[in-house]
């Protein structure tokens, strides 16, 4: 092959140049085409009828970032579709996927730095609790108490209390920060089968005897490993809540982590993992129950959607062991959504576009796709969820039996960092053995407490 | 030789001299808008930065508090037992010490020998060759990061495969936070570095496992450019000392060499400055690394060079905005001391080629 | 490369062991590519197999079909904005950098050291340090998407193929590389040109540029891969799917497909395959380049 000429080189250069051009400056304004709805008989959902949002009479047009992935995104620019149809000429809203939980805070402090925000926001827990203090949020009593666009007392009833006051908290000086689209909670799963050749029917009663418990099935059953742990810190924390202990002290200065309790469970960890019967994997702990490496999983309810499909062994699911608790507790995972500062036109049109997500066949819908607990009682009432359900039975079963339970962790800037990095990284030491229990916990509680110092703006 | 091409070299720059003197501010002057706005500007902007406590949003100016910190804690702090022990921040510039060390002398080595290699030994299926060890470098992070997670994965991975069919122990990889001499020595059952506390006693068996990774990854870029300067060699030299009676590995330590050390002097400092700002192949490789919730850095913060340190305290911590940009800048300042040294050291042969 | 210097060295240095180990070390480097081709076929319970199968029992292309319809808008999408990304921003990269590193070279003005030193100082910025302001450059850029004089008001370039590019239009490096190269060019051909009352911008567009090419197209293949793997910035400042590359799209698979390593294959192959075909119909002409540039000396 010739060596090009320098005017080929150009020529082809200058051509490419000039169709991405062409080709950028055509896309700049498109939007992303909605995908086609599916065959969604109940999608009309019944809404209040929709009152002026828009002061100036053009259409409000405002995004919702969310980090959900495959089809349940699909779902909500399907819901984005069908909102928009109804709020024709008032609201346009425009769902955008954002990657994954890191990827979606990077967007949102990107957009607190220098514009853009959209006008609703899919968060975390401990994310709200961050925006809050960070004050790019926007307190939503107004909205759901407004006469025009706010909530019923029906519709307030319809919502569970715990999903309700989700973000109502003293933290927040009593204003309610974020809305509920569903959760799921800390739910314990078993392999019945690997029991059942152990001759045990159920679990046990409490944490006090599982130890003994999974040792006695293991060793019928080879040696299996009792526990495969997904994301140690978290799991850690979910356990110490159902001992009873939340992981922050009243008044939020202090960790609770020089609880007896705390220490107890990173002993009780140590000895099983000593023993192996209990440990931290890499990818997925989840992969490994599924291919029966595992006795135990505890992580989200949400699983018992893959669980239904994928598991082709007995399986069940309950709620997490409980240890001296006045009334059953676990943990409530699964995001909310939130509104930050805009404008007064943007703010409202979010408020709409979240409160219509909750309408009952819509937010039926939202609950059969992702598998979250329903937020609210009508839900359930839905042909498609229950259609949905008798597919998942023991999705079912924990709605009555861990939904009512999940309260969520209590709230401080500090959590994400915590419960991410400290408790990961010291249970790990200790289960590692790089660490003793008491040193673990002795470290767990000083790194935690600077932590919250330094998020409480201390340090 | 060297010396007349030298010479013709600074007379062509003397005589371009006698051009005008502003006209070459236009040809500069694109370039050099983009970079007043995307890159000088941004270090201003970062420094306003550090000195806020600085959450999702601004927060209140503290001065030095930031630097405070990094200086003080960062550095040298005392932990839960009130030992004093290596603060977070010197620990990150340890970690990234480690990996720079193991990617860029094994890259500059290994891409030297394979571009001459390839140079001069290979006939037929050169280009087939070339395209093989350029291939890692053109394929992007993400996508072949999962292959690699895939190989080493400690359940199900070749790697461990073929080990166990060695008869060796299979080992965690990426999960594995303890120092990968430990590890040797621990296979040896030899003694010897048990006392020493985990962050002076070399990379860890996940960090080795990205630095392979790295310099998997980085080797083409060498090569490429090695090879450029390998052909740019006149040939009558070759000619001439050959005729002299020099063989083969005369031919590389008297002329190779010597002519490919400009060359090389660039590709060091290019690597090391990449090696010290790598972030793409840490965060891919350790994001899932299932002791955190997706965060990078590594077991046990092993993986935590600071770049990834600087990453995980703009977005996942509270309030620390202001105190990742005063690591951006110490990571900044190191960079240029350390390209100073570099030229230094090696001496100005770079401009002179 | 000399015939001569071909035909002595293979005496003297024994070509078949250096034959050998390429090979072997050829092999040893894309074996992570071979592995993600197999086991972009296999199913999902065969490819979480220990010990693992080379060769697939079974063949599932349709892992492909899956990788491909699994982001919002199809791989496709994705695919078609990463190469008007990577060209745009290419093409644009070696005009700026070849008029700046001439100018380094060739020409003389006021504070050349100095500005040449502030361009190589820029490479030790680190990358998390421009991200955000550089996301608020673009979104307050004057008199662009609804900007007044002063930035406000609009969204600037925010969610435009252009906020992709700019950023990474002048790369230090490639100055550096184009500088030198432009620095090897004999003197004589510059009298010359003088002689025949050449410009400096007609000597750079008929005498240089012939000359280097071998290193323009260095300087465009790095930059083209460069802008094909970028993933943050992207991300950060785009909105919509619409624009966003490839890489954006990888970071979804890693989430939905867990453990399904077949479809996550079949969409590193797919992601990564166009760049490789790229790379392959370049190769000779980057070759001949290198080549006749080597015989000039």
């Amino acid at each position: 092959m010739e060596r090009i000429t320098r005017r080929r080189f150009l020529a082809g250069a200058f051509s490419a140049l000039g169709a991405s051009m062409l080709a950028a400056c055509g896309q700049q304004a498109a939007a992303p085409a909605p995908t086609s709805a599916p065959a969604a008989t109940a999608a009309s959902a019944p809404t209040s009828a929709p009152a002026t949002v828009s002061q100036t009479g053009s259409t409000v047009k405002i995004e919702y970032w969310h980090r959900i992935g495959g089809d349940s995104a699909k779902l909500l620019e399907t819901f984005a579709a069908e909102f928009n149809e109804q709020m024709k000429g008032q609201i346009e809203v425009t769902s955008i996927a954002q990657g994954n939980i890191q990827e979606l805070n990077q967007k949102v402090r990107a957009a607190a730095a220098g514009g853009g925000m959209p006008g609703a926001v899919m968060a975390d827990d401990y994310d709200v609790t961050q925006y809050y203090a960070s004050n790019i949020l926007v307190p939503l009593d107004e909205y759901i108490n407004s006469p025009e666009h706010g909530l019923t007392q029906e519709q307030i009833a319809d919502i569970l209390p715990n999903q309700f006051n989700r973000h109502k908290l003293a933290i927040y000086e009593g204003r309610t920060m974020a809305f509920t689209q569903g959760f799921s909670a800390f739910t314990t799963f078993w392999n019945v089968d690997l029991l059942k050749k152990a001759g045990v029917d159920a679990p046990p009663a409490s944490w006090d005897e599982f130890p003994d418990h999974v040792r006695a099935v293991s060793k019928a059953n080879g040696g299996v490993p009792g526990w495969l742990i997904g994301g140690a810190g978290d799991r850690y924390i979910s356990t110490l809540k159902t001992y009873g202990v939340e992981w922050l002290k009243e008044g939020g200065n202090e960790s609770n982590f020089d609880a007896p309790e705390a220490l107890e469970i990173m002993t009780w960890w140590r000895a099983l993992s000593d023993e192996a019967l209990l440990a931290v994997p890499q990818e997925s702990a989840r992969d490994a129950f599924i291919a029966g490496q595992s006795i135990y999983f505890m992580d989200s309810s949400g699983n018992t959607a893959r669980f239904s499909k994928d598991v082709k062994f007995a399986w069940d699911a309950r709620l997490p062991f409980q240890r001296n608790t006045p009334k059953p507790v676990t943990e409530t995972y699964g995001p909310v959504n939130a509104i930050p500062k805009t404008s007064a036109e943007q703010q409202l049109a979010g408020w709409m576009w979240i409160k219509w997500l909750l309408t009952p066949a819509v937010h039926a819908r939202w609950a059969a796709s992702t598998n979250y607990f329903p937020s609210t009682r009508s839900a359930l009432n839905d042909a498609g969820l229950k259609a949905y359900y008798e597919g998942n039975p023991t999705a079912r079963k924990l709605v009555d039996e861990v939904a009512p339970y999940a309260t969520i962790l209590p709230p401080s800037p500090a959590l994400t960092e915590v419960r991410g990095q400290i408790t990961a990284n010291v249970v790990n030491e200790v289960l590692l053995g790089q660490l003793s229990p008491e040193e673990g916990q002795k470290k767990l509680k000083a790194e935690a407490d600077a932590a919250i110092k330094r998020a409480l703006g201390g340090a | 030789m060297e010396t007349t091409i030298r010479a013709a070299i600074a007379r062509s720059r003397r005589e371009a001299r006698r051009t005008s003197g502003w006209g070459g501010v236009i040809y500069i002057l694109p370039a050099l808008i983009i970079l007043i706005l995307f890159e000088f500007w941004p270090i201003f902007f970062n420094l306003w930065i550090s000195l806020w406590r600085w959450d999702v949003g601004p927060v209140a100016f503290i001065g030095f508090g930031n630097y405070q910190r990094l200086f003080g804690e960062g550095f040298v702090t005392r932990d839960y037992a009130d030992r004093i022990v290596v603060g977070e921040v010197l620990e990150s510039l340890i970690v990234t010490v480690y990996y720079v060390l193991g990617r860029v002398p094994p890259t500059i080595a290994l891409s030297f020998v394979l571009a001459y290699m390839l140079f001069q030994g290979v006939r037929r299926g050169r280009a087939a060759l070339r395209l093989a060890y350029f291939l890692p470098y053109i394929t992007s992070s993400i996508a072949v990061a999962m292959v690699f997670t895939w190989i080493f994965n400690p359940r199900i991975g070749v790697v461990n495969a073929v080990l166990e069919g060695l008869g060796l122990p299979p080992q965690k990889w990426l999960q594995d936070p303890i120092p990968a001499a430990k590890r040797v020595l621990q296979w040896f059952q030899v003694g010897g570095l048990e006392s020493w506390p985990d962050i002076a006693a070399g990379p860890s068996m996940a960090l080795v496992v990205v630095i392979v990774y790295s310099i998997w990854a980085s080797l083409g870029y060498s090569i490429v450019i090695y090879l450029a300067g390998l052909t740019n060699i006149p040939s009558d030299l070759y000619e001439a000392a050959r005729m002299d009676g020099a063989d083969g590995w005369a031919l590389l330590r008297l002329i190779v060499w010597p002519l490919l050390k400009p060359i090389t002097l660039f590709l060091v400092i290019v690597n090391t400055i990449n090696a010290f700002q790598a972030f793409d192949p840490i965060f891919a490789l350790t994001r899932n690394s299932g002791m955190g919730r997706g965060e990078a850095g590594g077991p046990l913060d092993t993986t935590l060079t600071m770049p990834v340190f600087i990453f995980r305290n703009f977005y996942e911590r509270s309030n620390s905005v202001g105190y990742a940009a005063a690591v951006a800048f110490l990571l900044f300042f190191i960079l240029l001391g350390l390209t100073i040294v570099q030229f230094r050291i090696f001496g100005r042969t770079s401009y002179d080629q | 490369m000399s015939p001569s210097l071909a035909q002595y060295n293979r005496r003297q240095f024994g070509s078949a062991l250096s034959y050998a180990l390429l090979i072997a070390g050829a092999l040893l480097v894309i074996f992570p590519f071979i592995w993600m081709l197999l086991g972009s076929f296999k199913n999902i319970e065969e490819s979480n197999r220990f010990p693992p199968t080379i060769w697939p029992e079974s063949w599932h292309p349709e892992n492909y079909a899956q990788a491909w319809n699994a982001p919002p808008s199809t791989l496709g999408r994705y695919l078609l904005n990463s190469t008007v990304i990577a060209v745009t921003g290419t093409t644009l990269q070696v005009l700026i950098c070849t008029l700046a590193g001439y100018a380094f070279a060739m020409l003389r003005f006021r504070g050349r050291e100095v500005l040449f030193l502030l361009v190589l100082a820029t490479t030790m910025i680190p990358n998390e340090v421009t991200l955000i302001p550089n996301f608020v450059t673009i979104r307050r850029f004057p008199l662009l998407g609804g900007n007044d004089l002063f930035g406000a008001g609009g969204s600037g370039l925010y969610d435009t193929y252009i906020a992709i590019v700019l950023p990474g239009l002048a790369g230090a490096f490639n100055v550096f590389l184009l500088r030198q190269a432009f620095m090897t060019v004999p003197h004589e051909y510059w009298e010359a040109a003088q002689i025949d009352g050449c410009g400096s911008f007609g000597y750079l567009w008929r005498v240089m540029t012939p000359l280097t090419l071998p290193t323009l197209l260095t300087v465009a293949v790095f930059g083209f891969i460069g802008r094909w793997n970028g993933l943050l910035w992207p991300l950060i400042v785009t909105r919509s799917e619409s624009l966003r590359p490839v890489q954006v799209a990888m970071t979804y698979y890693q989430t939905e497909f867990l453990t399904d390593y077949g479809t996550l294959m079949a969409a590193s192959i797919l992601v990564t395959l166009p760049i490789i075909v790229l790379f392959l119909l370049i190769q000779r002409q980057f070759i001949s380049g290198v080549v006749s540039a080597g015989l000039k000396g």
